[in-house]
């Protein structure tokens, strides 16, 4: 297409000339995002039970100061359910979920050189940036070495310009360098990659894992709003709805579920939330589709019951000590109305994979 | 009657145009390379080879030289580019701090008279006053822009219509929403050269001729991930 002419001396061919600047370049920016994303609202979910309220107005309040956001609590309390949630609630783009992998480096993620066949090479950019216009759901954070990952970032999720340490012409040792915006920037292209207005990370750790596995420095860990996702308030309560839910059939509020007892027993030693719980209530409701969980358990629902928490419930709870296993095997025997052999059994049992 | 300060005149009428409007829609700035400079006080160009006499402003120039050449088989003339490095350069370097996002650029006429014969000469010949102003408009930010504090420089390859940006030696495509050619004399205005004469209009229709534009729109750009 050939250059079109105006004559400068003449104001309506002038302004015919900006005038067509203008409409171009309003319709490319129409086009594109907003610049800021719209502020939305992270409402309760109707699916997610048992998360407290303040949990919600903790996300909200960092969704709306453009934070990105850790969930930590004990495991199995809905972190990974509820980072999908924000995901949903904040995104018209959907969502990318990875999980934690030991194995990962900042190439995984950022980007780095990597081989082009016939002895090139290039920066191929990692999935972060791949997926730079939604938002980055990295489950079980702290199964990766957190720092050494995400470290090229740290400039980045303070809102910084970064550059990376990748040139844009290999060969060229004066060659620019790759660069990251810290915030949206429209029309950017290659070599600058910008984030997306909907673009933020929502992470999940386990506060179990956190002692043992890659620890967060400092530094990197104030760049996120931290928000305790913890076992649900009351149990009993999460409990019944849960089940009333699972069977559509009411239960008493004013009972207490011999399974309260039990994850009140664990929650002494070790809080977890309704992870396991729930997979016990289905490991029931699998062997007897009419399982009874209102009330005291007879010789088969005991038998039931024992099972669901040897196989949900018990693996979870590996390095807690001999003595409190033994407490929580006599809580649970009682709660599940176990005879006295089988209750000793459990007690061996849970002692023997204590420390 | 048209002259040096009638063309500054008419450049700066597009510059403050464009700078309301970049002020208006994004409160950027659009770069009028090399506007403080009279022509008086450019840098000389050669008679001999119709460049920059000194080899040094080609690759920081202030402004895109174009040559003119009556094509006696067409009966009529046309543009080309002198066919010397840098010769694409649109214009040497920037402020790369400013927040940019446009840049006008001045054009400037080297007319070309070939002798004929087996010892012809070439000469050149640059008009006194004569000039026009290319202006781009960027989507965004120049990608220039935090590109460090040597400066970056633009090459226009007409024939593409490629917008580059030669960053710490590297080029970098500089897209566009908008190109516009400035005509900053009258039509009518005659140049006599080696004989021959030349329009003002006549060399705008030349110059128009070769100098393509690619401007982008959203349409052309790759579709959006909607995963």
């Amino acid at each position: 297409m050939q250059v079109s002419v105006y004559q400068a001396g003449d104001p309506a061919s002038l302004a015919a000339a900006v005038d067509m600047s203008r409409t171009a370049l309003l319709a490319y920016n129409a086009a594109k995002a907003p610049v800021h994303a719209p502020k939305v609202t992270v409402t309760k979910s109707p699916t997610l039970i048992g998360i407290d309220d303040a949990v919600y107005r903790q996300i909200d309040a960092a969704v709306k100061s453009d934070r990105h956001i850790m969930l930590y609590g004990p495991p199995g309390t809905g972190k990974t359910e509820l980072a999908r949630e924000i995901a949903v609630q904040i995104s018209s783009r959907g969502f990318t979920l990875v999980t934690g992998s030991a194995d990962w480096t900042s190439q995984d993620l950022i980007g780095g050189y990597q081989p082009l066949g016939e002895g090139k090479i290039s920066f191929l950019p990692g999935i972060m940036l791949e997926k730079f216009d939604q938002p980055f759901i990295i489950d079980e954070l702290n199964r990766c070495d957190i720092d050494k990952v995400l470290g090229p970032m740290f400039t980045v999720l303070s809102k910084h310009t970064t550059t990376l340490p990748y040139r844009v012409n290999v060969a060229d040792r004066d060659s620019a360098h790759y660069q990251i915006f810290g915030t949206f920037q429209p029309g950017t292209t290659d070599p600058k990659f910008s984030p997306g207005p909907q673009w933020r990370i929502i992470a999940t750790i386990n506060t179990i894992d956190k002692a043992s596995l890659y620890q967060m420095s400092y530094a990197l860990s104030r760049r996120f709003a931290w928000i305790f996702v913890d076992v649900p308030q009351d149990i009993n309560t999460f409990l019944i709805e849960y089940i009333t839910k699972r069977k559509s059939k009411e239960i008493s509020t004013q009972v207490e579920l011999p399974l309260t007892r039990v994850w009140r027993s664990v929650n002494a030693v070790r809080p977890m939330g309704a992870a396991p719980f729930i997979d016990v209530i289905n490991h029931c409701l699998a062997v007897e589709k009419t399982f009874d969980f209102g009330t005291a358990p007879t010789e088969p629902a005991s038998q039931v019951y024992l099972d669901a928490f040897m196989v949900n419930v018990m693996p979870m709870l590996d390095g807690v000590l001999k003595d409190e296993m033994r407490n929580v095997a006599t809580e649970v025997a009682q709660a599940i109305g176990l005879a006295s052999a089988t209750s000793e059994t459990l007690k061996r049992q849970m002692s023997s994979i204590g420390l | 009657m048209p002259d040096t300060n009638s063309v500054a005149d008419a450049r700066k009428k597009v510059g403050a145009a464009y700078t309301a409007l970049l002020k208006d829609v994004s409160d950027r700035q659009i770069s009028q390379a090399g506007s403080k400079k009279t022509r008086e006080q450019l840098p000389v160009i050669s008679a001999e080879t119709g460049v920059w006499r000194d080899n040094g402003i080609a690759s920081k120039p202030l402004a895109w030289l174009v040559h003119f050449e009556y094509d006696l088989d067409a009966g009529a003339w046309k543009a080309h580019l002198p066919g010397v490095p840098y010769a694409t350069r649109l214009t040497g370097t920037f402020n790369t701090k400013s927040p940019l996002q446009g840049v006008l650029c001045r054009v400037i006429p080297v007319a070309c008279m070939k002798e004929v014969g087996a010892d012809a000469k070439v000469q050149y010949d640059v008009h006194r006053y004569w000039e026009w102003a290319l202006a781009f408009v960027f989507p965004d930010l120049a990608v220039f822009t935090e590109g460090g504090s040597s400066g970056a420089t633009i090459d226009f390859n007409p024939s593409s219509g490629r917008l580059e940006s030669i960053i710490e030696g590297c080029a970098i495509e500089q897209p566009y929403v908008s190109a516009a050619l400035f005509e900053l004399n009258p039509g009518d205005d005659v140049w006599s050269v080696g004989g021959l004469q030349l329009t003002y209009g006549e060399a705008t229709n030349a110059l128009r001729a070769i100098i393509n534009v690619q401007p982008v729109t959203v349409a052309s750009e790759e579709p959006e991930d909607e995963a």
